[in-house]
């Protein structure tokens, strides 16, 4: 359980489209829209993405709240939706609470068309309540794929949606039976089985 | 500005070539002819994130597809959403199946799961065989479903 894959291919996999592609064109162009407009969308999209995550990084979270046109993020291995403003706020808040160094490293992006899609590393230290679970001191470092979703020709966040294994995460905390044993039920609506 | 129109076809062609490889990949894993899902990839491969396994070359692909289905006879996709990047197809999808063999020392449960799973697909510079399926999913969610034992 470590987030330690043999990516002996990554080098390539991950890079991201460079050098010459069909009939001599750069493959970005090539594959990266119609127009020049399109180009440019993708473009500040990026530098969208990028600094959604590095204010996530540096706690300036206004910031962050700023890269969305409306807050919004789908947690998917917990079946968890935060949605507007103040449920963003909030799930900010306690997550910095319970893992106040929480920050993202190694981001690879690409781009769809109403998406960039991220896979990174988070990581972050168990220092405080988590769901009524007290902490552990111990450290996490999971490998995530994030979907950043957009609407047509907007550069404006409307939803972070994000993929990542649960149990990893739990394990690596030392809570798999403290999970399974709250009575708070982790996650919210569901359980978490120690066997497995 | 003729050869930007030439090089935007080409890139649309290789998608939707690259669609129709994604859509069987996922269609004969369905129907169990794993030899036509074998014959997706240029080199097989598979990422499995949340295990950090890593399955590489016909061998092992093969043998993924053996005890993943002595496991979970009924394995299927549902429900799938597909998008494109330059390297890649990136698709969510439900992943279903019903514990009928031993999987990590427990024997099967009879229980069913259903799950959302992301799954890249990943491609050489131009290229339309696959090279790499990197999966993320959460195991407790499946762990859950299919082990916990119902409330008393």
């Amino acid at each position: 359980m470590t987030d330690e894959l043999d990516l002996s291919r990554k080098a390539f996999i991950g890079a991201g489209a460079t050098g010459a592609g069909l009939l001599g064109l750069p493959v970005a162009d090539a594959f990266a829209g119609r127009s020049l407009r399109a180009r440019r969308l993708r473009k500040r999209r990026l530098a969208v993405v990028r600094e959604h995550m590095s204010s996530e990084n540096s706690h300036d979270f206004d910031v962050t709240m700023d890269t969305f046109d409306h807050p919004r993020y789908e947690i998917i291995p917990t079946g968890d939706v935060y949605d507007g403003p103040e449920q963003v706020a909030a799930y900010y808040r306690d997550t910095r609470a319970a893992f106040p160094d929480q920050r993202n490293e190694g981001a690879v992006f690409r781009h769809a068309d109403g998406a960039v899609i991220t896979e990174f590393h988070l990581l972050g230290t168990m220092k405080g309540t988590l769901r009524g679970i007290p902490p552990t001191g111990r450290s996490f470092k999971v490998r995530m794929t994030a979907f950043f979703v957009f609407r047509k020709n907007s550069d404006g966040i409307v939803a972070e949606r994000i993929y990542f294994d649960l149990y990893t995460f739990l394990q690596q905390l030392g809570l798999l039976e403290a999970a399974a044993a709250s009575d708070r039920r982790f996650p919210a609506n569901q359980g978490i089985p120690i066997k497995g | 500005m003729q050869r930007r129109e030439q090089a935007i076809g080409a890139a649309e062609a290789l998608r939707s070539r690259r669609e129709a490889v994604v859509r069987e990949h996922m269609e004969s894993e369905n129907d169990h002819e794993f030899d036509v899902t074998m014959g997706t990839f240029d080199h097989p491969r598979y990422e499995i994130v949340p295990t950090a396994e890593v399955f590489d070359g016909p061998e092992e692909v093969a043998e993924y597809f053996r005890a993943t289905r002595a496991a979970f006879p009924d394995q299927r996709n549902e429900n799938a959403v597909l998008r494109y990047a330059d390297d890649a197809v990136i698709v969510e999808f439900d992943l279903l199946g019903t514990h009928r063999g031993e999987i990590r020392g427990i024997p099967g449960t009879g229980k069913s799961f259903r799950c959302r799973v992301c799954a890249l697909f990943l491609f050489e510079q131009g290229g339309e065989g696959i090279i790499c399926e990197r999966v993320y999913f959460d195991q407790a969610t499946i762990a859950q479903q299919i082990f916990e034992q119902e409330a008393t």
